[in-house]
């Protein structure tokens, strides 16, 4: 009271009262805004860490076990983070699906079977299964369906393969040439063949990662069924002659060009076409198609001999590039 | 008669500032739950069978329970058998079965949508 009688100054004090009152609420407003900006912060940095988490759970199913009584299989965490494996999705081939609940963790870096879960099995069942983890992410063995029956599972390396396309297995005949079209030789069914001097060739691929040398005594055997005698018999032999050969007609005899003395090549990985007609080892003659006219089936057996280059041994290999089915009909 | 006057503005002012941070502090609240809910859809199964059904699997991946209210097939709203609109609790799952007439070979996409806005979407094919 005695301040407010006395009425000098009492302005100035008042506005001082007011300015820090209003630098208060200035600063008030300023430092909520900032802690509720922060807790929003954390609460989005938590949820990004949930999803990095989310993205870097990653499993794998391997050996997934058939003609087992259930679902036999490993998972592996290649993750970076544990996983907690929860839920198995199981279908089979008719439509019927099936859910159970598992309960496996997994931590990174780890395998882990994961056996006698799921439905009973019939080894007629064929299935596919996905396991699903806390996190959400959901997982599936590589192959589509599973056939609940043991199966053979070894492989042997072949050196040569034949694909069944279009020009890889064709023929000429006397007085033409390889240029295209050139005729697929699978079924040859034309009475005008009939004695044609024939000269075939298969196209074959090296799976060697070395060039490989095919060598003379690489031939094509055309066999049939004697039904008569209840035999076999071979109906054509003929040798490898050398690559793009034609038939030519020299001396009253029927001829193609012979292999050359350092064989045929064939790179690593690629194909060539191997010609047959030559009806001995070595020689010219082309093979001429039965003069009476044939109407036969034929097992055809492309056998190769080939050393493969610089192969310090020099051992001389023997394979079978193909097994082809034939029909030959001149009647 | 100044300091009425100011006693009136310092009212105001602080009514108004209290005003903003009720709004604000929802907001945030709000945007808050939002980010700490998240679901997925981990599987979709399609039945055969009359009539035909698809299953949808969905779990709770966030650290909030989510209210499920919204289940779309190819830009549809349905209503799943059982109880709807369902709450889906932090690390929980369901499965929402919806009667449809999914054919073989086409794809559909699926939403499951939540009360707070966020979904969980794929495209499946039976």
């Amino acid at each position: 009271m005695n301040l407010l009688s006395k009425k000098r100054g009492v302005s100035g004090i008042i506005s001082g009262v007011f300015l820090v009152a209003v630098a208060v609420m200035v600063f008030n407003v300023l430092a909520w805004q900032f802690f509720q900006a922060d807790a929003y912060n954390r609460i989005f940095h938590e949820r990004q860490l949930r999803e990095w988490e989310r993205y870097n759970e990653r499993l794998i199913i391997l050996d997934v076990a058939v003609g087992t009584e259930r679902l036999n299989f490993t998972v592996k965490n290649y993750g970076a983070v544990s996983a907690h494996v929860v839920d198995l999705f199981f279908g089979f081939s008719n439509g019927t699906h099936l859910y159970y609940a598992l309960d496996v963790w997994i931590a990174s870096g780890t395998t882990k079977r994961i056996a006698s879960v799921g439905p009973k099995l019939l080894l007629s069942d064929v299935y596919d299964f996905k396991i699903g983890t806390e996190r959400g992410n959901v997982f599936a063995p590589a192959q589509q369906s599973i056939y609940n029956q043991l199966q053979p599972t070894g492989q042997q390396s072949v050196p040569f393969t034949l694909t069944f396309v279009t020009d890889a297995f064709q023929f000429i005949l006397y007085g033409e040439t390889w240029n295209p079209p050139v005729k697929s030789a699978w079924y040859i069914n034309n009475p005008a063949y009939k004695g044609k001097h024939i000269v075939f060739r298969v196209n074959i691929t090296n799976t060697y990662p070395s060039d490989v040398v095919l060598l003379s005594g690489c031939n094509m055997l055309l066999v049939t069924p004697d039904i008569e005698a209840s035999t076999m018999k071979i109906g054509y032999r003929m040798y490898i002659s050398n690559e793009d050969t034609t038939i030519t007609y020299e001396q009253g005899k029927y001829k193609v060009q012979p292999i050359p003395s350092q064989g045929q090549v064939i790179p690593a990985g690629k194909s060539r076409y191997v010609y047959f007609s030559q009806t001995a080892e070595n020689n010219t003659f082309a093979t001429q198609l039965d003069a009476n006219g044939e109407n036969r089936n034929y097992s055809n057996y492309v056998a190769i001999f080939y050393k493969i280059k610089n192969d310090a041994s020099g051992t001389i290999f023997g394979a079978t590039a193909a097994i082809i089915a034939m029909q030959i009909k001149t009647t | 008669m100044a300091i009425v006057m100011g006693g009136i503005m310092m009212a105001w002012a602080m009514g108004l500032i209290g005003s903003y941070q009720g709004g604000t502090q929802i907001q945030y609240m709000l945007i808050g739950e939002r980010a700490q809910e998240a679901i997925v859809i981990e599987n979709v199964w399609f039945e055969t069978g009359t009539p035909k059904k698809i299953t949808v699997f969905a779990r709770n991946v966030g650290v909030r329970e989510a209210k499920l209210v919204s289940i779309y097939v190819g830009g549809s709203s349905y209503t799943p058998n059982g109880t709807w609109p369902y709450t889906l609790t932090v690390a929980g799952k369901v499965a929402l079965q919806i009667t449809y007439a999914w054919a073989s070979g086409e794809s559909y996409l699926i939403v499951v949508a939540t009360a707070r806005g966020n979904q969980a979407r794929g495209e499946w094919t039976p």
